[in-house]
């Protein structure tokens, strides 16, 4: 397997990307040119300089560290709610799909229920029961998209839990246990992986527009989204605020978009190796 | 040792007429037979005749609606007890061996599963590395496919490498389910050859799903014809000839025909 993730260049290009991004993160402090939250009013909006290489917001904070402080509470933030998601989905899919019977009724038929309503809107009323804060606009999250994953996850489990080598697991009287977790996880690992991916990237957009609409992460802190929504205000007097946020959450979501593809060939050791 | 009474099984059509009814399609009927140790009964019928709908009812994967399995005067279908002492003595062999084993598993992982079913119900640790070796060996394939993934052996490597799965868990009672059909006529030969040096070595017990006639003539003691779900012949392969019912006589017939052109 890693022969084959070393012969994928996308694998390869995206995955070092990512930690590149995840590390300027967790080094932000030694990275940052300044503090992400000292104001210079004198100096707001200034353009790129190589004390402030990219210029300075409203405030006069620098640009460069404000951006890659919000690496954390952008990816780290998303992360938790991918595994959320996907940690509840793969569960609930898993006994829904192997077990049928009653627990796959009761399971699905609240799937369905969680889908006829519009996730967006589903997110909002959420936020507005339990007050604008981060930890709920994650719990938000998690538990409007579980369902959406869980549907997935099942159709992944019917495909192989009629395959001979599951019968033969379970006429010779293999523990359960083993069934679920040595055969059918890695059966779905492949697509577990793309979608675990692509939810990063969605959650990513998520929080950030939820930031952008003033519901997520709270104002003095930097993230990509809220860092947004201020420049929002000053879009016509100084459009080039807007650049190093957007280009960023697009990068890094499409990064997150192409590693899943990747990883999916990655995974399947059918792929040739070449 | 093996006892079948009265099985009957039907499915839940698809096309439904009304709503809410449950109109349900009759796929065996009525089919009872006993089974002695060291026997290799037959089970000869065409596409859509119940044969392997049988073979899930044996292999304890589907309850039939009526009728009872029994296992050395043991139900294996009402109590936890009796599906257990199925499950530990009964094995299986399919007849499409690409989706038999984990794509994702070596084909050493793929014998671990039925060595460590032996170690579950003997309670004795084995040597793994050298007992799938033992049983690759034992198959007719040297230890280096250990290694190897599903998709780098042949098909009838990869069968060998099932049917060393199958005896790995040590059962009496082995289920081939056309073991044999996907393979050509040279490997089919061998195949067989193997299997019946396994049954005199390891004192098996199979019963053999097929629709070829040749093949069960070739291995099988015993026949039984199953013609749209019922059981319509049972009779010892030597005395195939004496076989009454007009389906049994028309599919020997053929058979005689083909061979007597050959000639």
């Amino acid at each position: 397997m890693v022969r084959r993730f070393f012969h994928n260049k996308t694998a390869v290009v995206t995955v070092t990307f990512l930690l590149l991004v995840a590390l300027m993160g967790v080094l932000a402090p030694v990275l940052a040119p300044h503090d992400p939250y000292e104001t210079d009013i004198l100096n707001k909006f200034s353009g790129f300089s190589l004390e402030y290489p990219l210029g300075t917001d409203n405030l006069g904070r620098c640009m460069l560290s404000r951006m890659i402080y919000g690496i954390r509470p952008t990816l780290g933030l998303s992360l938790l709610t991918m595994l959320g998601t996907i940690g509840i989905g793969t569960l609930m899919g898993l006994l829904a799909g192997y077990f049928r019977g009653i627990p796959e009724e009761l399971i699905m038929r609240t799937v369905d229920v969680m889908l006829s309503f519009p996730s967006q809107i589903m997110v909002f009323a959420v936020v507005a029961l339990l007050g604008v804060n981060v930890q709920n606009v994650i719990l938000a999250n998690i538990f409007i998209k579980w369902a959406w994953y869980a549907r997935m996850i099942r159709t992944g489990v019917m495909q192989y839990r009629d395959r001979n080598f599951i019968q033969f697991s379970r006429c010779i009287g293999t523990p359960e246990r083993f069934i679920l977790f040595r055969h059918l996880v890695p059966s779905i690992a492949a697509d577990l992986v793309v979608l675990a991916s692509l939810d990063v990237g969605w959650a990513i957009i998520n929080i950030s527009t939820l930031s952008f609409l003033g519901l997520g992460v709270q104002a003095p802190v930097p993230e990509w989204g809220a860092m947004l929504n201020e420049a929002k205000n000053v879009l016509t007097s100084n459009p080039v605020q807007m650049l190093a946020p957007g280009i960023a959450i697009v990068l890094v979501v499409s990064a997150f978009n192409l590693m899943g593809d990747a990883l999916r060939d990655v995974l399947d050791p059918k792929e040739a190796e070449g | 040792m093996l006892e079948l009474k009265n099985i009957s099984v039907s499915f839940r059509s698809e096309n439904q007429e009304k709503w809410f009814r449950t109109t349900r399609t009759q796929v065996l009927s009525d089919i009872s037979f006993q089974l002695k140790k060291g026997d290799c009964l037959g089970i000869l019928g065409e596409s859509g005749s119940g044969k392997s709908t049988i073979g899930r009812v044996i292999s304890g994967l589907l309850k039939p609606d009526s009728g009872q399995v029994f296992l050395d005067g043991v139900s294996i279908y009402d109590s936890r007890e009796g599906r257990k002492m199925l499950q530990s003595r009964m094995s299986v062999v399919f007849q499409d061996y690409t989706t038999s084993a984990n794509p994702r598993f070596r084909v050493r992982d793929i014998l671990m599963e039925g060595i460590s079913a032996w170690e579950r119900k003997s309670g004795e640790r084995l040597e793994r590395c050298k007992e799938s070796e033992r049983l690759l060996n034992q198959v007719g394939l040297s230890g280096d496919f250990a290694d190897r993934f599903p998709h780098e052996l042949s098909g009838g490597q990869l069968q060998r490498v099932c049917i060393a799965r199958a005896v790995a868990s040590r059962p009496e009672i082995i289920l081939l389910d056309e073991p044999i059909s996907s393979l050509d006529a040279h490997t089919q030969v061998q195949i067989m050859d193997l299997l019946t040096e396994l049954k005199k070595l390891l004192g098996l017990t199979y019963i053999f799903i097929t629709h070829e006639l040749t093949s069960v003539t070739y291995f099988c003691d015993q026949v039984l014809f199953l013609y749209q779900g019922t059981g319509v012949e049972h009779i010892a392969v030597s005395r195939i000839r004496e076989a009454k019912h007009p389906y049994a006589v028309q599919l020997l017939s053929s058979v005689i025909e083909l061979e007597g052109d050959k000639s």
